[in-house]
């Protein structure tokens, strides 16, 4: 018999906002946030283990790896984790009892998962930020001559960086739902997420090994890896900043429309995915 | 599964398209592993510190690696750290010049070393075959390094010194000098060196002609352009020329 519910925004909105509560209360979300936050703190502390940049880009790189590893394994775990904890213990089978359509379950988990990851990578930055401001402030006092042009750390990058993370952190949750649709334990689904997180961060090398492999069956697979797999490295824009290099518009709008392509195909699929699955 | 499949295809088709022109932009900064790099990577535990961020911390931990490496004279664990710590991050000067002197200057000795401990001391024809060689890989390494710092005069400088010092090539030493002193920011040295380069070569009128050259271009009130030293050079080879005294060089003028 066909569904004569229709798609209600409102009851999105109602399971992301039940998903956020879960996910704040649940001790991954502090323990990775305060880890985060004190590993970027900490780069303080690792100034003497610079070698080869200046301090403060030294601190940009280490704060932009902390904010990139845990928001990754953020997303993954929660969005696998919240997913599982619906069915393991049958309050998706009572939520989808009522008029509430198995997309807006998924687009409501995507969404709750998608919220607490903002609130993740707003915190982390703005701990980065004020670590930044704080040295730089200090150095500005220790060598003035050094900071005639003014201050030297891109602040208005650094939102640019958070913000393109947020959307690939985004990605990698809506394609832990697709696998987690599939999968039949958390475990699992986490394993494989981070498994296929790995390969998308990989991508490139696949492409250019596409390109100059000489063997046809490992040109066939480098191929099928680049095809199959998005290129996760089209958000690394952190080296430019850290760098002290300008970021271009175009390439964060590129790289924008690309993580937002590839958002909705893993939303479609992993709705798509769930219709199917026997609950 | 096939129909994800085919959907992900396409969504990597249209995808390229999408980010093709920001691609660009983003590639250039990052690492160019091989499948050695990767493997090396992965064996020493760096993998999430390459793909995930943490580059300066990973290529910081790298160099203290590396640094152990060649206190304990690891030939091949320095070579192979050195070529992961300039993959990993290009961006550090100190990466490439120091791996260079590492590869060009300490490893043959350690190579004629271990010979020697072996019982089976190098004939010096030997001898000069392994400096040539290692000079060899440590240009090799600083013709990497010129990929990615384009603009950078130390690094023509370092290749100067190795085939001046190392492979007993004046000629190829000097035109690194020429070459470096030549660049936007170079370090005054590089020109004075130079000059005595060519002195050294017997192309003394060369020399002269460049270090009058060079004397005029000097700023007179950084210590560092030295402008009296290059002068009483200047002053040698007129006395070694037999500049008359009419056509000699003065600075006032």
């Amino acid at each position: 018999m066909k569904s004569t519910v229709r798609f209600s925004p409102g009851r999105v909105r109602v399971i992301a906002e039940l998903t956020v509560l879960e996910a704040v209360r649940q001790r991954l979300f502090g323990a990775l946030l305060a880890l985060a936050a004190g590993m970027i703190a900490g780069a303080l502390l690792l100034r003497e283990f610079n070698f080869g940049s200046s301090e403060l880009k030294f601190i940009t790189d280490f704060g932009f790896g902390a904010v990139t590893l845990f928001g990754t394994i953020l997303a993954v775990v929660t969005a696998a984790q919240l997913f599982f904890a619906e069915l393991e213990s049958r309050t998706a089978l009572t939520l989808l009892a009522k008029p509430v359509l198995r997309s807006e379950f998924v687009l409501g988990k995507f969404a709750g998962v998608a919220a607490v990851l903002a609130l993740f990578t707003a915190v982390t930055t703005g701990v980065l930020v004020a670590v930044l401001w704080m040295r730089e402030s200090a150095l500005r006092e220790i060598a003035p001559e050094a900071f005639e042009q003014g201050r030297l750390v891109q602040y208005g990058s650094i939102a640019a960086f958070a913000l393109l993370q947020w959307l690939k952190f985004a990605v990698v949750a809506a394609l832990t739902l697709v696998v987690a649709g599939f999968a039949h334990t958390n475990l699992y689904s986490v394993v494989l997420s981070f498994l296929v997180v790995l390969i998308c961060h990989l991508q490139y090398l696949a492409h250019e090994s596409w390109q100059k492999a000489a063997s046809g069956v490992a040109r066939i697979a480098a191929l099928l890896l680049a095809a199959v797999f998005p290129n996760f490295q089209m958000f690394n824009v952190g080296d430019r900043i850290a760098a002290g290099q300008p970021i271009d518009p175009a390439v964060l709008g590129g790289s924008a429309a690309y993580g937002g392509l590839y958002l909705a195909v893993f939303l479609v699929l992993a709705i798509h995915v769930f219709r199917r699955r026997e609950i | 599964m096939g129909l994800v499949v085919l959907v992900l295809a396409a969504t990597g088709w249209l995808g390229a398209r999408i980010g093709r022109d920001a691609w660009v932009v983003l590639k250039a900064d990052m690492p160019v592993l091989t499948a050695q790099d990767v493997e090396a990577a992965a064996g020493e535990g760096i993998m999430v510190g390459i793909l995930g961020g943490f580059r300066a911390v990973t290529a910081d931990f790298l160099w203290v690696r590396t640094n152990a490496s060649w206190e304990d004279q690891d030939l091949p664990a320095t070579q192979t750290l050195i070529h992961l710590v300039t993959t990993v991050d290009s961006r550090p000067l100190i990466f490439w010049i120091n791996g260079a002197r590492m590869i060009g200057y300490d490893m043959p000795v350690w190579r004629i070393d271990a010979a020697s401990r072996a019982g089976a001391g190098m004939p010096g024809n030997v001898q000069a075959r392994v400096f040539h060689e290692q000079a060899v890989a440590a240009i090799a390494l600083l013709e990497r390094a010129r990929v990615h710092h384009p603009n950078e005069p130390l690094l023509w400088i370092e290749i100067g010194n190795l085939r001046h010092r190392k492979m007993g090539d004046l000629a190829g030493g000097a035109e690194m000098y020429r070459q470096a002193a030549e660049m936007p920011g170079a370090p005054y040295y590089a020109g004075r060196i130079y000059g005595e380069m060519l002195r050294q070569l017997g192309r003394e009128r060369e020399a002269y002609d460049w270090l009058v050259a060079l004397h005029r271009g000097l700023p007179r009130d950084d210590p560092m352009a030295m402008p009296e030293i290059v002068l009483g050079r200047i002053q040698e080879l007129e006395d070694r020329l037999q500049v008359p005294v009419g056509e000699r060089y003065r600075p006032d003028e």
